[in-house]
């Protein structure tokens, strides 16, 4: 028996499960790759294994050619499954072998570039085109191979947009069909005769007869206009020539699984197959004779791949056609909901949407849902349908629920169409090493495998959170980005790490491609960071991948990247490239003991960069732009911090003893003569004397208003304190500020605003009370004065509050001027 | 007294269609519905009927939006159409009703104005004052004899209704039932009765409905056109009907006269050209499609009347620079930007730009 169904239909799974129990086979035969087989044993009831999963065929040496066959609780192919292995029956897939079929594409498309390129030779290069047929990325594949399995689904959900061209018939089976009993759209008729149907008792096999009737005729109309010569005149593209090539084949192979199910002595066989299958696989052509030879020399001599497989988590997003899933379903949610309920589905579901828009805040009441639910039964008596469809029911909702608003609709759209649903795959199912190894971890670090996004707070002193972050930062080398790391919040906190974790199926892909590196997640990130870290040029970027070795404490990886820096750091010219490294380095070896990393070679490594970076500093701030003086400028400012907490304090002094310099040479960017005056100040290698003269120096007339706005943005940055607690300099800035031009003051604002803005509420109102009090005397007598200067005022409050600080300084300027 | 109507109800107007209808349509009726709801939807998406009868489309646009409509007006909900000024909401309501009831006077005009009594009852004082409260004395409102014979009842502007007028709508959708106090007594809906009512609820000076009203209406939207050829056709059709009631002496417009002024609409309400290569300012007022017919009258009327009967540039500008001007400074300063920057670069606009320049 012939069970035609379509791949993730409900209505498909329900009629199913009925027909097999009717039925009572010996074996069940599965449309599938036959190298699963052995997964199939874990699809019991009860078992750990909780869809929506995948089936994972990928290439032992390039996990990147891989194959992906999503089940969800409703796909009849898991159904079936399901029954086999409650029953105790043999249970097989018999597809086309899932090594030839992912070899002979590979082969298809090595000889469309070849061919390709040959054009390319003689004619103008097709760059895109070819781009896209050359790199064959894991996401490209994934829809890719999909849609070769299950085009028949496919172009169920794309007919739509061809209306005016009707494609041929094995693409769109159904909507030839549908178009035949005089629906518009196909989706709507497969829904209302298959999915949606109400099984009677005790025919549950007639339907299948029936649709294999149906198929029967159309795949006769097909060969008919085939022959006719309809298809040989159109162009045959790519797609379609990998169809032409492998989908006899595909049917070839289950005819010979069928024929061997015979030959074992199997006599009453279930072959569950997508529906336009089905009429290729009757008795009739498998006992057909001769066919069985022809069939076997087809297959003989076909190009092979080895492959594993596997079970991986899915999700029912990716099971929606709208994440690019060919032979995905536009809502899943509602098919599963479809299948789990008894009876009429309407009412359950607008209360299910009912309780999701009131856990957004919106009004849902119960009379709405009444309401809904008689909207949707007159507008199916009135669309003339048997069942009410998802589209009735959602124009009920938008009706009576939400008066006619789509916006909360949109809202809540993924959780009920979709349904944010991960799969489950037991531990014991054999994955890949370094997939088992990570499981393993996660487990131990208890950070679970999530659909939905949340955020990890860790706090780095407690050894658990230490080593799941440790975990993250190894997975995130791997390019599997469980785990984002947020920026922080509160700057000073070093001990706290934010972390956004979500899962994402593909990732299971990311973590079988990774293990190319490695059979543990230690032993994985640290091989392909050493990897990546021989072959970088740049000392920057060696630099970075130190830092991640740090983060993810790699121990291998951290001794051999500082070896490399430090054989590099003799290459390296370029100043900033070191600057940005010192910072690392000295961190490196003031928790090295902790890590046992080679003391000695890091403490070598850090005095040799210390004096390179001091010698060829001053060089380096010849004639830089504002951005470049603006890098630069927190270069300095990471590499004092750094060197002021490193062991050693020789290149601290040599440091300030170069910045006194600097800060008092005119040609220096005012950015940097700036914000080394801060650092000196603040490490008492100035005194206030001297800072003031150099700000006053600064600051003074002769040099361009420009300039001295940026030696404050230097010195200022960070750098409230100073304004707060020390007179003197708050009457410099005070002075010079009232020294400008109106015009000069409005160039200037930007500016300031950029450096005060950052400073705390709090020492904005201090500098602020401040300013005041200097000033309230000055405003007051004058106010008598000119009263109509003063109208002016509250426009330059506003303006000014945002600055804070400036604001009685201004009105006194305003009224004076 | 047979001097001629200016205008027509709907099921005067289309009497032939509505009698044609109802004499094929054998479907069940919702009671006393004049026809089925399969009817009312081919009476206002327009077909083909078995006999041959051509019924012309009433609205034109998406057919599910008004499936929704007639779908709700089965069930005993009442029915809210909401929109922008234009989308051809009263027009519908007042065909649903005339297919629907045969009927489409039983009127509600909303004002701010509207009081208690023209939802409810009035008196008639004299009587009131002679012969003490009693049903005679009693003036019904619209709503009120919807009620009594059990048909659709319309209320056009609800939003424009005072909330504590809007308030007495309650009891009547969700009990169908009028009280009287003065006379002990009340008025019970008879089946058939419903309620279409129509709003606008992002104009100047509206009432917002409270939750509880609104939770009694179930909410179409109308929209604007989706594509210049719907619009195209509607202004088109309506241009025709409206210039054959008023007996204009000027020939049928061409299409392309029509397709300039709906492009020259689409592309002010939506702030881009067509190409969607150029953005435009929007002028303050909606832009709607029932001013770009009406748009075309005019130029109708002015070419019969004071042209040469042939529709041109000159006789639709005027109508144009009305319909985009609505505030005198910043309208006309958009309206110059679009004719400076699209107008002119269009080669076969020229004579468009000439004559609406002429008039700013």
């Amino acid at each position: 028996m012939i069970f035609g169904i379509r791949h993730h239909g409900p209505g498909s799974a329900a009629s199913l499960e009925k027909a097999l129990r009717e039925f009572e086979p010996d074996i069940v035969l599965i449309e599938g790759p036959p190298e699963a087989n052995p997964l199939i044993k874990y699809v019991a009831p009860g078992s750990e294994l909780i869809p929506p999963v995948a089936l994972l065929a990928y290439a032992g040496d390039d996990a990147r050619q891989a194959c992906y066959y999503p089940f969800a609780e409703f796909s009849p192919e898991w159904r079936a499954m399901l029954y086999a292995n409650e029953k105790g029956l043999p249970c097989r897939f018999i597809d086309l072998a899932q090594s030839n079929w992912l070899a002979l594409s590979k082969q298809l498309k090595e000889e469309k570039i070849a061919a390709l390129s040959q054009t390319e030779l003689n004619s103008d290069p097709n760059a895109e085109n070819r781009e896209n047929l050359e790199a064959p990325e894991v996401s490209d594949i994934l829809p890719d191979a999909e849609s070769e399995t299950d085009n028949e689904d496919e172009s169920l959900t794309k007919l739509d947009d061809s209306k005016d061209k009707t494609p041929p018939i094995h693409r769109d089976p159904i909507g030839t069909l549908a178009r035949a009993a005089g629906y518009e759209d196909s989706e709507v008729f497969w829904e209302q005769l298959i999915e949606q149907r109400k099984q009677k008792e005790g025919n549950a096999c007639g339907i299948f007869s029936a649709l294999l009737e149906a198929m029967k005729a159309l795949r006769a109309q097909e060969l008919e206009s085939k022959e006719n010569g309809d298809l040989n005149q159109k162009k045959l593209d790519y797609e379609d020539e990998e169809d032409n090539l492998i989908e006899p084949l595909r049917e070839i192979a289950m005819r010979q699984n069928i024929r061997q199910a015979k030959k074992e002595g199997f006599k009453k066989l279930a072959i569950v197959c997508g529906a336009w299958h089905a009429p290729a696989l009757t008795d009739e052509i498998i006992e057909g004779k001769g066919q069985a030879k022809i069939d076997a020399a087809a297959l003989k001599g076909l190009p092979k791949q080895k492959l594993e497989t596997t079970w991986i988590p899915w999700t029912n997003g990716r099971l929606s056609f709208a994440s690019g899933y060919g032979a995905g379903i536009t809502a899943p949610g509602w098919y599963e909901h479809i299948f789990s309920t008894e009876g009429d589905p309407t009412l359950p579901w607008l209360v299910k949407a009912a309780s999701f828009l009131r856990a957004e805040d919106l009004d849902a009441s119960s009379a709405q849902v009444i309401d809904a639910v008689r909207l949707t039964e007159a507008l199916t008596s009135l669309r003339e349908l048997p069942h009410p469809g998802l589209s009735e029911i959602n124009e009920a909702i938008l009706a009576c629920l939400l008066g006619g608003n789509p916006l909360p609709l949109s809202l809540i759209q993924n959780k009920l169409l979709i349904g944010e649903k991960l799969g489950q795959v037991p531990p014991d199912i054999p994955g890949t090493p370094l997939t088992n190894d990570t499981l393993r971890q996660s487990q131990k670090l208890r950070i679970k495998q999530e659909a939905l996004s949340k955020t990890l707070e860790l706090d780095l002193r407690k050894p658990l959170d230490l080593e799941r972050s440790y975990f993250l930062n190894r997975l995130n080398i791997l390019n599997v980005a469980w785990g984002e790391k947020q920026k922080n919040r509160i700057k000073t906190s070093t001990f706290h790490e934010n972390w956004k974790l979500e899962w994402r199926p593909e990732m299971s892909l990311a973590l079988i491609e990774a293990s190319i590196w490695g059979k543990t997640l230690i032993e994985a990130s640290s091989n392909k960071l050493m990897d990546a870290a021989t072959k970088c040029t740049s000392f920057k970027i060696l630099v970075v991948l130190l830092g991640q070795a740090l983060e993810a404490n790699l121990e291998e990886s951290i001794k051999g990247s500082m070896r490399l820096a430090s054989e590099r750091s003799n290459a390296s010219l370029d100043v900033s490239e070191l600057m940005s490294a010192l910072p690392v380095l000295v961190s490196i070896s003031r928790y090295g003991n902790v890590r046992e990393i080679d003391a000695e070679l890091v403490k070598s490594l850090v005095g040799h960069l210390a004096e390179k970076v001091i010698i060829n500093l001053e060089a380096a701030l010849v004639s830089l732009d504002d951005d470049a003086a603006r890098s630069m400028m927190r270069l300095i400012s990471d590499c004092e911090e750094a060197l002021r907490i490193y062991e050693e304090d020789r290149y601290i002094g040599e440091l300030y003893t170069l910045l006194g310099r600097l800060a008092r040479k005119p040609s220096i960017h005012p950015l940097i003569s700036g914000k080394t005056t801060k650092l000196l100040f603040d490490a008492r290698r100035l005194n206030e004397e001297e800072a003031r003269t150099i700000m006053q120096f600064s600051l003074s007339k002769a040099s361009s208003h420009a300039y001295s706005g940026m030696w404050l943005e230097g010195f200022l940055t960070d750098n409230a304190q100073v304004l707060i607690h020390d007179h003197t300099f708050f009457q410099v800035v005070d002075s010079w500020l009232q020294s400008l031009e109106t015009e000069q003051f409005q160039e200037l604002l930007p500016l300031l605003r950029k450096v005060m803005g950052p400073y705390s509420i709090a020492e904005k109102r201090n500098i602020q009370e401040r300013a005041l009090s200097q000033t309230n005397w000055q405003a007051k007598e004058e106010e008598a004065a000119s009263d109509n200067d003063l109208l002016l005022l509250p426009v330059l409050d506003k303006v000014l509050s945002l600055l804070g600080a400036n604001l009685a300084d201004r009105q006194t300027d305003e009224v004076q001027a | 007294m047979d001097a001629q109507l200016l205008r027509e109800h709907a099921e005067n107007q289309y009497k032939e269609e509505l009698d044609a209808l109802s004499s094929v349509d054998k479907k069940q009726r919702p009671p006393r519905w004049k026809m089925s709801p399969w009817a009312v939807m081919t009476y206002l998406m327009g077909g083909k009927l078995e006999n041959g009868f051509e019924i012309s489309p009433k609205y034109i646009g998406n057919r599910r939006t008004i499936e929704i409509a007639v779908a709700t007006l089965t069930t005993d909900r009442a029915l809210l159409l909401l929109g922008l000024p234009g989308t051809a909401k009263t027009w519908v309501a007042e065909h649903l009703a005339a297919a629907i009831s045969g009927d489409s006077t039983l009127l509600i005009q909303g004002t701010a104005g509207t009081s208690e009594e023209s939802v409810r009852y009035g008196w008639n004082y004299a009587r009131l004052l002679a012969e003490g409260p009693s049903m005679q004395a009693l003036v019904p409102s619209p709503m009120m004899e919807a009620m009594k014979a059990g048909k659709t009842a319309r209320i056009e502007e609800l939003t424009r209704i005072p909330a504590d007028v809007q308030d007495t709508l309650i009891t009547i959708l969700s009990e169908k039932t009028l009280p009287v106090p003065e006379l002990g007594t009340e008025i019970q809906a008879v089946k058939g009765f419903n309620v279409i009512a129509t709003a606008n609820d992002r104009d100047k000076g509206v009432n917002d409905l409270s939750s509880a009203l609104k939770r009694r209406f179930n909410t179409v939207i109308l929209p604007v056109p989706a594509t210049i050829e719907e619009e195209i056709d509607i202004v088109t059709r309506r241009t025709e009907a409206m210039g054959k009631a008023l007996e204009l002496p000027a020939e049928k417009p061409a299409i392309e006269e029509i397709t300039r002024v709906v492009q020259i609409f689409r592309e002010l309400r939506s702030g881009a050209t067509l190409d969607g290569k150029t953005k435009l300012r929007s002028p303050s007022g909606s832009m709607s499609t029932a001013e770009a017919i009406s748009v075309m009258n005019n130029g109708l009327a002015l070419s019969g009347h004071f042209g040469d009967g042939a529709l041109k540039a000159e006789d639709l500008a005027a109508g144009i620079v009305g319909a985009v001007v609505k505030d005198p400074v910043q309208d006309s300063l958009v309206l110059k930007e679009y004719l400076e920057t699209v107008v002119k670069e269009r080669d076969d606009w020229k004579d468009f730009y000439r004559s609406i320049r002429h008039l700013l």
